[in-house]
């Protein structure tokens, strides 16, 4: 899975373990790769009743934006996560304005910290959040049933 | 001024729809060549059982795909789809000697006689392949007892080439040539189109627009159908849009010619009602779903996702933005909200039965494991029962939009636009929803 490169960058999946092992630390239930509306959220972190969702993006930024638009619909806070150097103030700006955190990777520490707060978002639409509920719980039950694959396995970490 | 609603057909699962939301919902369907040739029987008995008596079909001859790289009509492992194959054989020799070896080229019927022959065998497969099977079905015989002649296409259609402007002036002489054969093979009776199948630049040379028209406005033509490759009125800009209107007008001449698009959407509608001081076409066909933007070059299809058309918005739209549009706007507050404002068809209510959070049945969907890269990811699919959910609710409103079209005031149909834009500006962004505004524009400068 490890696969940093010469020039210090780091691939997704890479980056995505990272946040996956900082998010466990701080006692989140983590699931990867979360299936909702279409698309397929990076990380979803569970914590008590609140649900925070994660895209994680290497380059790109504003397309990482662009994802995170429909998870307002049923997350509780919304998290950019971007592997650079440094966090460009355009991207903390833009973040800032919609509500949204920022999870940074540094790739040149290998160190992951939580460097803006997300807003509570307050427009849930409470059906489709029910629904999410119920896959997530499909996803719990993949991971504790001995039976399924490492593939099932995957989602919970 | 009645609208003729076409259908195309795509595969047999959707045979079901074509009597959806009534019998008479479908003037007529749109078959490929390629899946006649294929199931010539399973196309007969849907036409005889699946749709109503009185709706007529035309065949689509897909003379175009013999044009363009052989890889697009190849399966991976590298041979002819059986049904290119099964139709190149229907068209003869010059059709199967390059068949999955080379692009057919114009060059290819300098000799006249290739050509008549090819004309001859394409028209013939149209006229007789479906009509002959249909005849001698059972169900034919036992409750309709219609004649080979009566079963016919709707209209024949002369072989056709996909046209860029740099194109034109190599694909028209040849299609004016074989139009010139096909008018001398028609028999009486039979109605006789062309099939411009072109780009969005050809639309924007008002020269070439003039040329194209001019090349078929003496022949003895009943009609045409117009194919924009990948044309979507959503994104499509005025000029466009002027460009092929202008492209319509120019086909339908003085004579009044039956002008088909053959994928269209609620543009192309309004354009058919006639209602903007002239009737630029006079049918309008579109598929059980993706049919109102087609590329002429197949591509694939993409990941499905659920797709709720917004009546207003004339437009489908993913299903999470469908959610963020229909709360900013506060039509998902209840069920009577919702029907007032959103949609009141029959599979709204059924699915809605009365608790607006039901609405979340049209985004309903199933995960699995797809292979993206050297991994797999988890993937979202729309569910059999939401796919079903959104195609009936779209087909009604399709039907919706072809009769308020037709019934309507100019009056009644610019306001429509004005609310879509009023209505959903907030949610989803005045870019988003300037198309209506483009679509009022140019149909009320007309060409």
């Amino acid at each position: 899975m490890k696969s940093k490169t010469a020039k210090g960058t780091v691939s997704e999946a890479y980056m995505v373990m990272a946040i996956v092992e900082y998010l466990k630390k701080d006692n989140y239930e983590v699931f990867v790769e979360v299936p909702s509306m279409g698309q397929s959220v990076d990380i979803v972190a569970k914590k008590g009743k609140y649900l925070s969702f994660i895209e994680a993006k290497i380059v790109s930024w504003k397309r990482g934006l662009q994802q995170c638009d429909p998870h307002q619909i049923v997350a509780d806070y919304v998290y950019i996560a971007i592997a650079t150097k440094k966090i460009s103030n355009a991207l903390y700006s833009e973040a800032k304005n919609l509500g949204y955190g920022i999870i940074h990777y540094d790739i040149q520490t290998d160190s992951v910290d939580s460097i803006l707060k997300p807003k509570l978002n307050k427009s849930i639409w409470i059906p489709q959040r029910k629904y999410l509920t119920s896959k997530i719980r499909e996803l719990r039950q993949i991971g504790k049933d001995e039976h399924t694959t490492l593939d099932d396995f995957r989602h919970v970490c | 001024m009645s609208i003729q609603h076409w259908m195309t057909f795509g595969t047999f699962a959707e045979q079901q729809f074509f009597t959806y939301p009534d019998k008479n919902t479908y003037n007529g369907v749109v078959l490929n060549a390629n899946m006649v040739a294929h199931a010539p029987a399973g196309l007969a008995a849907f036409l005889l059982e699946k749709t109503n008596p009185k709706t007529v079909y035309m065949i689509d001859p897909l003379t175009h795909a013999f044009q363009h790289d052989p890889d697009h009509i190849q399966t991976k492992d590298g041979n002819v789809k059986s049904s290119v194959l099964n139709l190149a054989k229907s068209y003869g020799e010059i059709i199967t000697d390059l068949v999955g070896k080379r692009s057919l080229v114009p060059g290819d019927f300098d000799i006249a006689h290739n050509r008549k022959d090819f004309v001859e065998k394409c028209l013939e497969f149209q006229r007789t392949s479906l009509a002959k099977v249909m005849a001698d079905h059972d169900t034919n015989k036992k409750y309709l007892g219609q004649t080979e002649e009566q079963l016919r296409p709707y209209a024949l259609i002369s072989p056709y080439f996909y046209m860029k402007e740099a194109t034109v002036k190599r694909w028209l002489p040849l299609m004016s040539d074989c139009v010139d054969e096909a008018v001398i093979l028609v028999k009486e009776g039979e109605k006789l189109f062309a099939a411009i199948v072109i780009n969005e630049g050809v639309v924007l040379d008002d020269d070439l627009i003039t040329e194209i028209a001019n090349t078929f406005s003496s022949k003895k033509l009943d009609g045409f159908l117009i194919w924009i490759d990948e044309m979507d009125e959503h994104d499509a800009s005025g000029r466009v849009l002027k460009g092929y209107l202008k492209l319509a007008k120019a086909l339908r001449g003085d004579e009044g010619r039956e002008i088909i698009n053959l994928h269209g959407g609620y543009f192309s509608i309004l354009a058919a009602s006639g209602k903007f001081g002239y009737q630029y076409l006079t049918g309008v066909a579109h598929g059980p779903e993706f049919g109102e933007v087609r590329g002429v070059v197949p591509v694939g299809g993409g990941i499905p996702i659920a797709k709720y058309y917004i009546k207003k918005l004339h437009n489908r739209i993913r299903y999470s933005d469908t959610i963020k549009y229909l709360r900013t706007a506060g039509f998902l507050d209840n069920d009577i909200i919702f029907h007032a404002r959103v949609c009141n068809c029959q599979e709204c209510q059924k699915t809605i039965d009365g608790d607006i959070t039901n609405f979340s049945l049209f985004g309903e969907s199933d995960s699995k494991l797809v292979k993206r890269g050297t991994g797999f990811v988890t993937m979202d699919f729309p569910t059999r029962d939401t796919k079903v959910r959104c195609l009936k609710h779209y087909l009604e409103s399709k039907k919706w939009e072809y009769e308020f079209a037709d019934k309507a005031t100019k009056e009644d149909l610019i306001t429509d636009l004005k609310k879509g834009i009023e209505e959903y500006e907030k949610a989803a962004g005045i870019n988003f929803v300037s198309y209506l505004e483009t679509w009022e524009d140019v149909l009320n400068k007309g060409v």
